[in-house]
Order: structure tokens, then sequence, then C-alpha cells
């Protein structure tokens, strides 16, 4: 057996070792023993204190013996309806897990670093995530294009379409000005959710003091109902890492961290396949294709925390920190990792960068519906005939998705809301909106990371909205108040407690949002009272339904 | 050039690096926080120090908000008020007994209950689930670890990482399950906690609490703080010295101490119980007949001077060896060593801090 000084030994050189060396250990034992966190501890020079803290923070480090080997089912919104609750009866010793990422197809269950499929009453199976279908609007794609073609996952089937073009012209023709200028041309914004523009990004990482630099892939895609990152990295994972080589020549980086969620364990494979196969051929590695260019990429696995696919809580968890978001300013493009200046791009935003350079800003921005740039993937899932990944257009109308690509509501049904952002952007229940920021903003939501969730008139808009509430109370963080005291208060709402006067509840459950929605420290606090917001806004009936049954 | 904020209609100038929430407080502009002391680096969790900031849309935290030079602040709008009666309604749902904290708890254990107080957040909102686990099973006699009463600002995380540098204690889960914890939830004793006792005065609930102090809870009369120095070392750190009447009920750190800024070691912070212990002596004593009996401090230092002259003339002068006390200050330690050099001429003289 490997002994612990193996372990430490072999992670403690590597850049960000924390996480991969627990997960070492994790796997070794099944289980993070004490033992094994006071030889990390030593190992590393990390408080044992901290360390201890720092792994209670994560969900999927299990500490009692044989945790690991216990499967954890997906309990997300969408599961649920799926009957992911009798699955958990059935399978011995299953836990709950918030959503994995495989809406498209329920109900995944993690075991060990198995990513397998179930469905109540049937064996587990192990099967790939399903591809996107064909563009049903005929579209051209970016993202997309080229991701169902057999063999894409490999060097020579990216290749065979202009896999690597961009980087190879970009390091033997090009400057690092030209690449900028051609992506802050391009109009590409971040596609993880925020939607900053990816070259001022990238310019300000570029311009700012201090060395090394560093390119982060946010692959935590933890947002109930997004399973975009998951495709794209499975089926084409070059493309996501000629986007991280492409941002590490324009910025200066010469390195890249790929931070990928703990559920996603066949992924880690494909993507270190990947890498290695790209290292060979000199693509990635050092001097590239001869160049002065270096660029090296590393995997780093997350534990389960929602959090670290914020940005500065990301940071922290790389650098083996407890993974509380930072204070900002200063950003991280001039404080990221290890206080160097760093670019954080989303999986999406970086697939597609290559594509861009290779055909121009100019076809990206023309991708987009009227004056909106570009496409960006919606992971659409629930009470649709045909859910899945769909790259639409931006300001595409959410009814040409639902309806004419996506088959609509099951039949003798209606849709009754759908959320945008995944969780984060509450319930639409108006269905005459663009798939684009400004006119979702003005509704009072968002677009974010593209996960739509469609529920159908049999849903109960409540329990929903309490199932929402409970997963961002579940991942808050415990940092800021508002968010630790209100998420909590929230859900218990929700659940029908709180005040006994209907309006006291109202006005309890409006000033806990307002206040959360104000003064929180991070994304997760600002926006999960747009669950409850836009529930007593559009969903008046179902509030009222709930109050008056608590008072029979 | 000079650097101006205009803060609340007023122009203010600050230094670089400032925060808004530092510039407030340095011209006397009250801003309510939970979650600062300002030897920590800011922490920005409690979020009641927000302000409005011409330009930003949601109110920021003025605690890690850098000032800069044309920034228009406002720091109690009606709206930054709500938030911060929501916030602190909030903070008082999970912990309801605010009110019932005895000041000898700590330093800083009344700051949940005077906000409270001035939000008038009694409690009669947010009802619901309460946080923290106390830690009754603790054995150790110095600090208490009444975690219901914890509102997970982690000033005691902070303060031990930053001040004190023993990092024995930290945050175990997320949300609203946050612990205060050492590893692997074990008891202080079994940490790397030094007991200084930092924690307990920086705690704005009492959730840590002074339990030597506690002793005395029910002792009647106010508390009343006298500033003095502690006499275990040389260093001189500045302590309040609480008593009830003529009783000492405790010693606290003074955050204005030039030697120690808040500061104090187990010893200082919690080994003052001797002053009043049964046991003490009064007087000197001297051995008669194999007995100890009190006596004249004349009688003593004859009968002292009897045993060292005794001792060098029987074995020389080497035969003399002093060790001074660590508690001794300077020119007590230089009378020891000229005591031992020109009263006996040798140079056997030592210090016990140097063990």
């Amino acid at each position: 057996m490997t002994t612990d000084q193996d372990l430490v030994e072999r992670w403690k050189p590597e850049p960000a070792p924390l996480l991969p060396l627990l997960h070492a250990f994790h796997e070794r034992d099944g289980y993070l023993s004490e033992e094994a966190l006071r030889a990390v501890s030593k190992g590393l020079r990390i408080p044992l204190a901290d360390l201890y803290g720092t792994v209670t923070f994560y969900h999927h480090f299990a500490r009692e013996p044989e945790g690991w080997k216990k499967p954890r089912v997906c309990d997300g919104p969408i599961c649920k309806l799926r009957g992911s609750d009798q699955l958990l009866a059935e399978l011995e010793g299953a836990t709950p897990m918030p959503c994995a990422g495989r809406c498209d197809d329920p109900i995944p269950v993690l075991r060990e670093n198995l990513y397998l499929v179930g469905r109540p009453g049937e064996e587990l199976r192990d099967t790939p995530a399903p591809l996107p279908a064909p563009n049903p609007g005929g579209l051209e794609e970016c993202c997309f294009a080229h991701v169902r073609s057999e063999g894409r996952a490999t060097l020579a089937g990216y290749r065979e379409t202009g896999g690597y073009r961009a980087l190879v012209r970009a390091v033997q023709e090009q400057t690092p000005a030209m690449v900028l200028d051609a992506i802050d041309a391009s109009g590409l914004a971040g596609r993880g959710g925020a939607g900053f523009p990816t070259g001022r990004k990238w310019r300000a990482v570029a311009e700012a003091p201090g060395d090394p630099k560093t390119i982060v892939c946010n692959a935590d895609e933890g947002e109930p109902g997004c399973f975009k990152d998951r495709v794209l990295m499975d089926y084409d994972p070059h493309a996501v890492l000629e986007g991280m080589a492409l941002a590490g020549f324009a910025t200066g980086a010469k390195r890249g961290f790929v931070y990928l969620r703990y559920e996603y364990p066949h992924t880690q494979l494909i993507l270190e396949r990947a890498i290695a196969e790209a290292t060979k051929a000199g693509i990635l590695g050092d001097h590239i294709l001869g160049t002065a260019f270096s660029f090296h990429i590393y995997v780093r696995r997350g534990a389960g925390a929602y959090i670290c696919g914020e940005e500065t809580s990301l940071l922290n968890s790389l650098e083996g920190k407890h993974p509380f978001p930072r204070n900002r300013p200063p950003y991280p493009v001039t404080h990221g990792f290890e206080d160097k200046p760093t670019a954080v791009n989303n999986v999406e935003t970086l697939a597609s960068v290559a594509p861009i350079l290779d055909r121009g800003a100019d076809w990206y921005r023309g991708l987009g519906e009227g004056d909106h740039a570009g496409t960006k993937i919606i992971s659409l899932s629930g009470d649709v005939e045909r859910p899945g990944n769909y790259e639409v257009p931006i300001g595409t109308s959410l009814r040409t998705l639902l309806f004419d690509w996506a088959g609509g509501p099951k039949s003798g049904r209606e849709i009754q809301a759908v959320t945008m952002a995944g969780l984060s952007g509450g319930f639409i229940r108006d269905l005459d909106v663009t798939l684009d920021e400004p006119c979702l903003r003005g509704k009072g939501s968002f677009l974010g990371a593209g996960g739509i969730m469609v529920f159908d008139d049999s849903r109960d808009m409540v329990d929903l909205a309490r199932q929402a509430m409970s997963f961002f109370a579940h991942e808050s963080c415990g940092k800021c108040f508002p968010c630790r005291i209100g998420t909590q208060r929230l859900t218990e709402r929700l659940s029908g407690e709180g005040p006994a006067d209907a309006e006291a509840w109202k006005t309890e459950v409006h000033d806990i949002g307002a206040t959360m929605g104000a003064v929180s420290a991070c994304g997760l606090g600002i926006a999960a009272p747009l669950i409850t917001e836009s529930l007593l806004r559009d969903y008046p009936e179902a509030v009222d339904a709930l109050l008056e049954a608590r008072t029979r | 050039m000079t650097n101006t904020i205009t803060l609340d209609g007023k122009s203010v100038e600050f230094t670089d690096g400032e925060t808004i929430y530092e510039v407030a407080r340095r011209v006397s502009t009250a801003i309510p926080t939970l979650c600062y002391d300002d030897r920590l680096e800011a922490f920005g969790a409690c979020r009641l120090c927000v302000v409005e900031v011409e330009g930003i849309r949601n109110p920021v935290a003025s605690c890690t908000t850098m000032a800069t030079d044309g920034m228009v602040v406002k720091s109690r709008t009606e709206t930054i008020e709500k938030h911060r009666k929501t916030l602190m309604e909030l903070v008082v749902s999970e912990n309801p007994k605010g009110a019932e904290i005895d000041p000898l708890r700590g330093l800083a254990s009344q700051e949940l209950a005077h906000l409270a107080v001035q939000y008038e957040a009694d409690g009669s909102r947010f009802e619901g689930a309460q946080s923290g686990r106390s830690r009754t099973d603790d054995p150790n006699p110095m600090i208490l670890r009444d975690y219901d009463h914890c509102i997970s600002c982690y000033r005691c995380v902070r303060v031990c990482a930053e001040q004190e540098g023993d990092y024995a204690i930290s945050v175990a889960n997320r949300g609203f399950h946050t612990q205060i914890t050492t590893e692997f939830a074990g008891f202080l004793e079994n940490s790397e906690c030094t007991f200084c006792g930092q924690c307990v005065q920086t705690c704005p609930t009492g959730a840590l609490g002074d339990q030597r102090a506690l002793k005395h809870a029910d002792v009647p009369g106010p508390v009343e703080k006298t500033r003095s120095i502690c006499p275990y070392c040389g260093v001189g750190c500045s302590v309040d010295i609480l008593t009830k009447g003529d009783k000492l009920v405790g010693v606290q750190p003074a955050m204005d101490g030039p030697a120690n800024e808040g500061a104090l070691c187990v010893k200082g912070q919690f080994a003052w119980e001797w002053v009043q212990h049964g046991e003490r002596l009064k007087t000197p004593l001297v051995r008669r007949d194999g007995e100890l009996v009190p006596a004249t401090w004349e009688e003593a230092f004859e009968r002292a001077a009897e045993g060292f002259r005794g001792v060098e003339k029987r074995h020389g002068r080497h035969a003399v060896y002093a060790v001074a006390s660590g508690r001794a200050p300077h020119e007590s330690a230089y009378s020891v060593q000229k005591f031992v050099r020109a009263g006996f001429g040798t140079n056997y003289v030592d210090n016990c801090s140097r063990a």
C-alpha cells in the first residue's frame, strides 16, 4: 500500500497540492481519517485545526470509514421529480447530494469514482452523458459546431476540423495584443453567469504587474439545472484546453488550472488524457511548437461545495484555504491565485475562444440575434418533451426554445414556471422573454450560467421554492450574516413556519430578501431571494394556499 | 494633493489605504459592526457597516472598502438603517438571550446586546432554529465555550490566528451549521490553545466567557475597572483590574495598552485568584523549632542574611547563586545582580526567563 509519506511526497511539489492530496488519502482509505489529516497537516504545513475546518466545509469528503464507497444520489429539483427519494430508499447507505449535473438523463448516482445513472427499480448503469441534439433551428453554432463528431475528444479528432489552428497561429504569427483585440471585438462575455467581457478581463490580467500569472478554468458547474460544461469537457476537451492556452498566450500566464467539480470524476480522466495527448504533441507544455511560449495545465478536483463556483471561493479552495469568498476589490485580475494576476473563466467561455479566433470576431458577433453578440448554451430540463443542451443565439425567444426546439410541455400540460440561471434567477411565469441579460434583468431575473428548468402545472410552486431555498441554505458558506441566517429563515418560512399572520409572514419574507439581495457579500446571497421574490410576485395564489393551509 | 471623501455631506480627508470605516471612525461617525476588531484584517461578514456610495448600486461594507478620492458616502440613510435593523433582527432571532450575558464574560461581550437595544431587535421577528452547540463538556477551567450565543463572526478564530499565531481553532461546516471548533472537535486542552484568552475578550456576544471571572457573577454591585500593569513579567502589559466593591473579580486586557494592544498570556489573563486565596502569605515566615511561624520583616531579613553569610563562610563565595524572577522589572533585576556581585563577589547570577 502507498504510505502516507509517498502520497505527501507525490503532491507536495505540485502547485495547488491540498485538494489532490486529500483526494489521494480519501481514495486510498475510503475516508479521511484523523491520521490522514495529521499527515497532510504536517506534510503541507497547514495548522491542523484549519485543515479540519476546511475539510468539513466540503460535503463529499467522507470522515467515517467506508464513507467514500456509499452511493450519493442526486436530489436536485429535476431528479426529485424523477423519483430520487425512492432511489435513495432503494440503495443501501445512500445519502442525497445536491444537483450533480445530469438533469437531461436523471438520476446521477456517485459511488467512489463512478458516475452512474439510476432509476427507481432499475439497475444502475454506467453510460456516457447524452450528446446535444442537432441544432433544432438549423442554426450555425460556436461551441457545439463539432461536438457531435465521432472521436472529437481525441487530438486527431479535434484537429480534423481545424482544432488547435488558432493556437498554432497565435504562437507562431500573432502577438498577445492581436488576440486580445479579437476577443474584445467579438463581444464574448463570461458564460458562467456574471457576463463580464472576456477581452477586458484578459487585458486587465495582461497589464497587471506580478508573476506568475494564472488562468483558471471554472469547471465547478454546481448550479442546479446546469450541465453544459460537462458535455463540453466530455466531448470536446481540447476546445477547452486550447481556449486556456490562448488565454495564457494573451495574458502572459504560463500555467492554468481546471477546477473541476467533484461530481464529474470521469471528466477528470478525459481532461487528463487530453492534456497528456496535447503535451506529447508539443501543443501544451514547455516551448509550445518550438516557440518561447510555455503553458502547463493542471486539473484540480473540488470536493463538494457550490460556493467554490464563486471565483474567489474557488481561488481560496485551490490555494488550500477555507473556501470563504474573498472581499473585493482587489479582484482576481490583479490579486488572484496566490495573490498574483489571474483570469478565471467559465468552461463555455474558454471553449468559445478558439472558434472566435479561427473564424473571426465578426463571425461570432453575427451568431447572436439582432444586436446581441454570440451564442449561449442553455441546459434545459424538467417538464419538456426534449430536455438537453441547446446552443441558442443570444436574444432568442424563450418560447422558440421551449416549444419549437424542445417540443413544449408533456401533452395535456401547461408550463407553469421556468427557472433562470439554474435556480439563481428565480422563477419566470411570463414566457414572453428573450434569452439575453437586458431582457431578463428587466424582469427581475438573469440568464446566468444558462440553466432553465421547466415545471408544468402539476407542480407545487411553494415546494419547488422551498427546495431551492433549502439548496441555497445547504450551500451558504456561513461567512456573511444575511445569507447564513437569511437562507435558513426563508427555508423555514417556505416550509410553513414563521408568523401565523399572513401579512406578517409576507413582510418577513420580503424584508429578509431585500436585505440579502442588497448587502450579502457574494452572488449566492444576493441571488437566492430571487426565488422568494418571484414566488411572491408571480405565484401569489400558491403562497396564499400555503398560508391558508397552515391555519386549518 | 489631498485625498478627500464626502461623508454624510461633510468633506473629510483621508490617507491612502484607509477604509471608509476607518475614516468614519476617525471623525466620530458611528457605524455599527459585529465582526470588526481593529487589530484584525477586515472580514466583511456582519454587513452591519454597509454604507451607500454614490455610483455603486448596492451598499458596500465600509470595513473592506478603501476610501478613494472624491467618493461620496452616506453612512446612515433610511435604507441603510432598515437593512441594519433587519440584520440585527436576524442575528437576535437566533441569539435571543443577549441581554442576559454577564459583562464578566469578556471585554466585548455586550456588543450584541447594545446593538440589539439600539436597533430595537427584541427577538419578535424571524423566529426559527438556532445555531451553535455549546461545549459545556470542555473541562478546561478558564474558557467557557457557550456557542449557543455564537453569531459566527469568527473574531475568535481570527484573533487566534492573526494575533496569537496559535491556529488552535477554526470554523467547521458551512452556512447555518458553522461551528467554532478545534481539530476533530476536541477539547481546548488537547489543541494548540495556550489559553491566552484573546478569543474570550474579542467575542461580541459572550459565547466565549472568562470562567474565573464568572465565579464572581453573583457578587453584588457594579463592576469597576482600574487600569494597572500585569505583574507577571517585564513586558508590562496594560490590564484593567475588575472589582466589585473590594473584591477582585477579573482581569481584562487594555486594548490601548502600548505594550500589549489587547493581548495577554494565560498568566496575566487567568492567574489572579491567588490574590484573594485563603492560604496566601501575608507576613514573612521564619522557622522556629522546625515550624514556620509569622515574623516581622526585620527578623526575616536578619535570618536570611545570617543564612547567606553562613553559606559563604562554610563553602566560599561561589556557593551563592541567584536566579531573578521573570516577574522582576529591570530595576529589581539590576538589584539582584548587584546584590550577588557586590555582596558576595561572584558572577553566579541568572534569570528564570532564560530557561
